[in-house]
């Protein structure tokens, strides 16, 4: 911690011996969103508009190092258009006039040093503020595959289960990109696992990324700014996994007064506040908590009430807390602090009530189990613009995940004459620390090349998974730990890219991330080239091709689909080599001229190595074995086509994906060696997302998914097992062995629906999961029915062993209230 | 309206039934051998019979006749042939006997009365047991039993039988190493070491090791006059993994999480563990060490203290 403070000491003088610093733009009949999309990676400030109001506006200004205020009035002198600078947003709105609507003619409006030229426009009331602040550059533009900027009222406008917006939920939507299993915040994203996906809070790595399972995901929406996301082609600055990169971003603190919002939802709570500290600094606070526990209570009271032997004991609760302190020195350089602090709690049990009655005679109980996970994260930075071309980001971070489960067990049989106590404690510990000091550097050499290089250093701390015994009988007492250590990992990373404008119609992104990963005295290394072309025959299209290469040194185990305090992040170690994925996409995009539409076309073909997965019956091997025992290695491949139309402006706005999709696995020592479909091996998947923004007052939200039944390894045989010991227990018929993941479940679909109705001082949002009720099947699993036998005898009821469909949601309304102040 | 539901259905997947093999192939004692098949999980137990197989044992390589008896350091093949399903084989090696080391045992909260019947000495037993373990990975499954040899069957379970040696409730969660399969979580969930004593070396390879062995009800009812011997025979196993895991598993099966969380699709289904070819099946071997515990003196001793506290 306190090399960090030096760190940041040393960047915080960096900062203070700076001039003062403005905006630079150098735009040449440029489109006025494009110009805008500049100014908010400068700035930090959002662009709040009118969805109609810059439609086909194209914008020459040219800035150097001149205050925002003053580029933003070359701009639009001359228009009717006018801005002001409230907080961090810039809003920009007609100018109002006393002569009703206004009524606008072609024109060009030459300024000194700025032109804005306006279409003609049709008669118009002026709009009350639509906020579009559409950071993402269109598709057409960039020289990416597969990126999505999202912004936090896209995700707000996702209807979810429980109605809690979700981040990940939100990027569900996107084609290539599978839930998995229903209701949960998981992402599989062209045929990768689920751990094959960075999730990055301010650019820092956060490893625990659900609550509840995975029924939620860890990030407070009403906070966020936007996220960046990347599934195709990867930024050279992103390395470390293998499927896909996603970076939240927090919004800044207000500076103009005090405001926030509560929400009251049916699962959770949350409060945010920002506001300034002066004249420099901002801040920035938000807690989302879940109710389980307060509504658990009267649950609790009520069953112990009517049980006089036994106390159940029953509290669960998750919690985020985000802060974050931002503050100026001068326009040149701004340093902040971010803390994130995500956590599930869970503590249940019985108690025998004699056991505190030392009058009782006979066996008591106290069973208790605690489970408590979650996620730390301290970030301190510093973002320096050196010039009008250079600017930079420093940062120190520490990210911690962890995991402890406890099982305490303690058991009195108290007689007239005597008392026999004992107590066990079992206890598994699992955690991972990382120490990450990075420089990121954005260099607009010129005009068309802009280049991003920087390097970062990560000091790894493992514990795969540490569990102790503790056993005390009587005088008694027996301890035991298992054979597991940790590991310490440095893990160093450089990149470097180059994006090069090469004419009007091609562009073309090239870079290359290199790394190194020591662990136990043996050093891997990977070097991830990264390569992305455009070519823009037009205006409104273009076509683009992409290679990169990922790597991956650390990955999770996971024994279930959920999230659970029994995953573990494990290093690359022993004989395992670093996960590797090469990658080659291409696509094809269009726009209509006014940008209202958007279709896109993307195929993807991944080759992946060096993959880890649990054995066939690794549970065989007992906790205490090495964790790597219950490994094996293997590669996979997926490939596909994602099809996306997309309407970006005006009252209804939203999307249609489809993806086809392809994603096996090759283990040799699973399924004999033979190649089989990976669990989310989805061959179709269609997705629409609708936002209908009725008025000012109330939207419509729907959004329907259907894809092809998950994969399921269904063991349809049994054979009966030996009885090599007297035990009752041992034998049995056992299922067996049978191709994995050969069967698969029904087509899956639902529709999802919600409606936000403003109000004078916040907004309600009403919610329906699987609006239609339709009961999707998840799994198949082996059971029994009665059936009732008649025969000369008599008639009696007897079972018969059934195959079953399980299907878990049906219908689930919702309703929350946001208040915003 | 918030719960889920379950439909029976029949589903569309093709099934080829396979030969099961299991036997237990014991040091000292002739090898039996079951054969049967599998069948659809819905089909009637019946449907596993086979009646055309024919087996054939193989000891170092060399094809054994019934008279065969194996001994410890055996690399045993045994084959299961049909017509109509093919063949089956697995193979396992008959493990050493891992010598009892040194056996501590001691009495204590020891209860002397007189009844109708005789006496009645009621204690509880804490045994200390202590093995060497080869270097060589091994597994090993412990046992207990009185030694009931000289007592008839209706002579035991008559209402008032004249003597009577009970050991039991074993405490198994207090012996770490017979939880060893268990993980938290499992525990959490509710599963425990109950009945389960089976373990491996992997915490001791190489090393001595002495289990702590608590049994909670112990008495002896009966009259000095008619004292038989009372034995209580300590039983260490050394089994092949096969049996190891086979116990494993049964236990995962019936008390682990993974079989819940296949049930509802957030986990992969766990198959039965098998060492044949098939996937059907469990060749297994063990050779066995025992000791003798006799409780005729102490039980003497207690009686004898007892009538002369009472005269």
């Amino acid at each position: 911690m306190i090399r960090c403070l030096l760190l940041l000491a040393i960047f915080c003088a960096m900062a203070l011996g700076c001039s003062a610093q403005n905006v630079s733009v150098n735009a040449n009949n440029l489109q006025a969103a494009k110009v805008f999309r500049s100014l908010v990676e400068q700035t930090g400030k959002n662009f709040v508009y009118s969805s109609e109001l810059l439609r086909d506006m194209k914008v020459s200004v040219k800035a150097k190092d001149k205050p925002l205020e003053q580029v933003l009035s070359e701009i639009f002198a001359g228009t009717d258009i006018e801005y002001k600078i409230k907080g961090n947003n810039i809003i920009l709105k007609r100018k109002s006039t006393s002569k009703g609507p206004v009524k606008t003619k072609p024109r060009h409006i030459e300024t000194y040093q700025g032109r804005l030229q306006q279409p003609p426009i049709k008669s118009t009331m002026l709009d009350e503020v639509v906020v579009v602040s559409r950071l993402e550059a269109p598709a057409v533009e960039t020289s990416e595959i597969g990126a999505k900027k999202v912004t936090a009222s896209e995700v707000r406008n996702t209807p979810v289960l429980f109605g809690e917006a979700d981040v990940i939920k939100a990027l569900q939507t996107q084609p290539g990109v599978v839930e998995g299993t229903e209701g949960m915040a998981g992402m599989y994203v062209h045929g990768g696992n689920a751990d094959e996906n960075l999730y990055m809070l301010e650019n820092v790595p956060l490893y625990q990324v659900n609550h509840f399972a995975g029924l939620f995901s860890a990030f407070n929406t009403d906070i966020i700014r936007y996220i960046d996301f990347f599934k195709s082609s990867i930024p050279a600055k992103y390395d470390g996994r293998l499927s896909s990169f996603m970076d939240v971003r927090l919004q800044n603190g207000e500076r103009e007064g005090h405001h926030g919002s509560a929400r009251l939802g049916l699962t959770s709570g949350a409060f945010n506040i920002s506001g300034p500290i002066g004249k420099k600094t901002t801040y920035l606070v938000g807690l989302r908590r879940s109710w389980f526990d307060v509504l658990s209570i009267p649950l609790v009271a009520i069953a112990n009430s009517h049980n006089e032997d036994e106390k159940l004991r029953f509290n669960y609760y998750f919690m985020d807390f985000n802060a974050r302190v931002t503050h100026s020195f001068n326009p040149r350089a701004t340093a902040f602090v971010n803390v994130y602090f995500g956590d599930d709690k869970l503590k249940t049990g019985t108690k025998d009530k004699g056991i505190d009655r030392t009058d009782d005679i006979g066996s008591f109980e106290d069973d208790r189990f605690d489970m408590h996970w979650g996620n730390l994260l301290v970030q301190a930075g510093l973002n320096r613009r050196f010039n009008s071309a250079m600017s930079a980001e420093f940062t120190a971070a520490y990210t911690r995940f962890f995991s402890s489960m406890r099982h305490d067990y303690r058991y009195i049989y108290r007689m007239p004459d005597r008392t026999t106590e004992s107590h066990s404690v079992l206890n598994t510990d699992n955690n991972i620390n990382d120490w990450i000091f990075r420089g990121d550097f954005d260099w607009h050499a010129n005009d068309n090349n802009r280049v991003r290089l920087g390097a970062n250093y990560v000091r790894h701390s493992f514990l795969p998974a540490r569990t102790t015994r503790h056993y005390e009988v009587g005088a008694t007492q027996m301890a035991s730990r298992d054979s597991t250590w940790a590991y310490g990992a440095d893990e160093f990373n450089v990149y470097m890219e180059d994006d090069w404008e090469i004419c009007d119609k091609l562009r073309m992104n090239a870079g290359i991330h290199a790394s190194l990963f020591h662990i136990n005295g043996k050093t891997n290394h990977g070097i991830s080239p990264r390569l992305s072309v455009s070519y823009r025959p037009s205006e409104n299209f273009a076509v683009k091709g992409a290679y990169s290469r990922t790597t991956q040194y650390v990955h999770q185990l996971n024994q279930s689909y959920l999230s659970l305090p029994t995953d573990q992040w494990i290093p690359i170690a022993g004989k395992f080599k670093p996960q590797t994925a090469d990658k080659i996409s291409v696509g094809g995009y269009w726009q209509s001229p006014d940008g209202t539409f958007a279709a896109s076309v993307e195929g993807y073909w991944k080759w992946m190595r060096n993959l880890i997965d649990y054995r066939n019956e690794y549970y065989l091997r007992p906790p205490l074995d090495m964790w790597n025992a219950q490994l094996c290695s293997g590669k996979g491949t997926a490939k596909g086509i994602d099809f996306k139309v997309e309407k970006v402006f005006g009252k209804l706005t939203g999307h249609v994906s489809y993806s086809l999709a392809w994603a096996d696995r090759t283990f040799v020592e699973k399924n004999g060696g033979r190649r089989f479909p990976a669990k989310f091996d989805n061959r179709h998947t269609i997705n629409v997302m609708l936002n209908w923004k009725i008025n000012d007052r109330v939207q419509l939200n729907a959004s329907w998914t259907g894809h092809s039944g998950n994969r399921f390894t269904l063991l349809n045989q049994v054979w009966d097992g030996p009885k090599f010991d007297d035990a009752e227990w041992m034998g049995g018929e056992s299922p067996l062995r049978a191709e994995i993941n050969s069967y698969q479940l029904p087509f899956y679909h639902r529709l999802d629906l919600s409606c936000v109705v403003n109000n004078r001082h916040g907004y309600w949002t009403f919610g329906l999961y699987n609006a239609y009720c339709h009961m999707n099947t998840v799994a198949v699993k082996r059971g029994y029915r009665d059936v009732t036998v008649t025969t000369a005898t008599g008639v009696y009821t007897t079972s018969e062993p059934v195959f079953k469909r399980v299907k878990l949601l049906p219908v689930i309304p919702s309703i929350s209230y946001t208040w915003l102040f | 309206m918030l719960a889920g539901c379950e439909e029976v259905f029949t589903p569309d997947m093709p099934h080829t039934p396979v030969l099961c093999v299991n036997s237990l192939v014991s040091a000292g004692k002739p090898v039996e051998v079951s054969v049967s098949k599998s069948r659809l999980y819905t089909d009637p137990a019946d449907k596993s019979e086979v009646k055309d197989a024919v087996v054939n044992i193989y000891a170092n390589g060399q094809l054994q006749l019934d008279s065969y008896t194996p001994k410890e350091g055996d690399e045993i093949r045994i084959v299961a042939q049909s017509s109509t399903l093919g063949m089956a084989n697995a193979e396992v090696n008959v493990p050493k006997a891992v010598p009892i080391h040194k056996v501590n045992w001691e009495t204590h909260d020891v209860n002397c009365w007189q009844n109708d019947y005789g006496y009645t000495v009621q204690f509880k037993l804490k045994v200390q047991i202590t093995i060497s373990d080869p270097t060589e990975e091994n597994y090993y499954k412990f046992s207990s039993k009185v030694d009931e040899a000289d007592i008839d069957d209706e002579t035991l379970y008559s209402p008032h039988p004249p003597y009577q040696l009970i050991i039991s409730e074993l405490q198994y969660d207090l012996e770490p190493i017979f939880s060893e399969h268990i993980g938290v979580f499992e525990s959490i969930m509710g599963g425990d070491a109950y009945g389960f004593t089976f373990f491996s070396d992997r915490q001791f390879a190489g090393r001595a090791y002495t289990l702590n062995l608590q049994y909670n009800n112990c008495w002896f009812q009966g009259t000095l006059d008619e004292m038989p011997d009372c034995k209580f025979t300590l039983t260490l196993n050394s089994i092949s993994p096969s049996y190891y895991n086979w116990a494993n598993y049964v236990w995962q099966r019936d008390n682990g999480t993974l079989t819940e969380l296949s049930d509802y699709g957030f986990g992969d289904p766990i198959w039965g563990y098998s060492n044949c070819t098939s996937g059907a099946g469990v060749v297994a071997a063990q050779s066995s060490a025992e000791y003798a515990i006799n409780f005729t003196d102490f039980i003497e001793e207690t009686i004898t203290n007892y009538k002369n506290n009472n005269q």
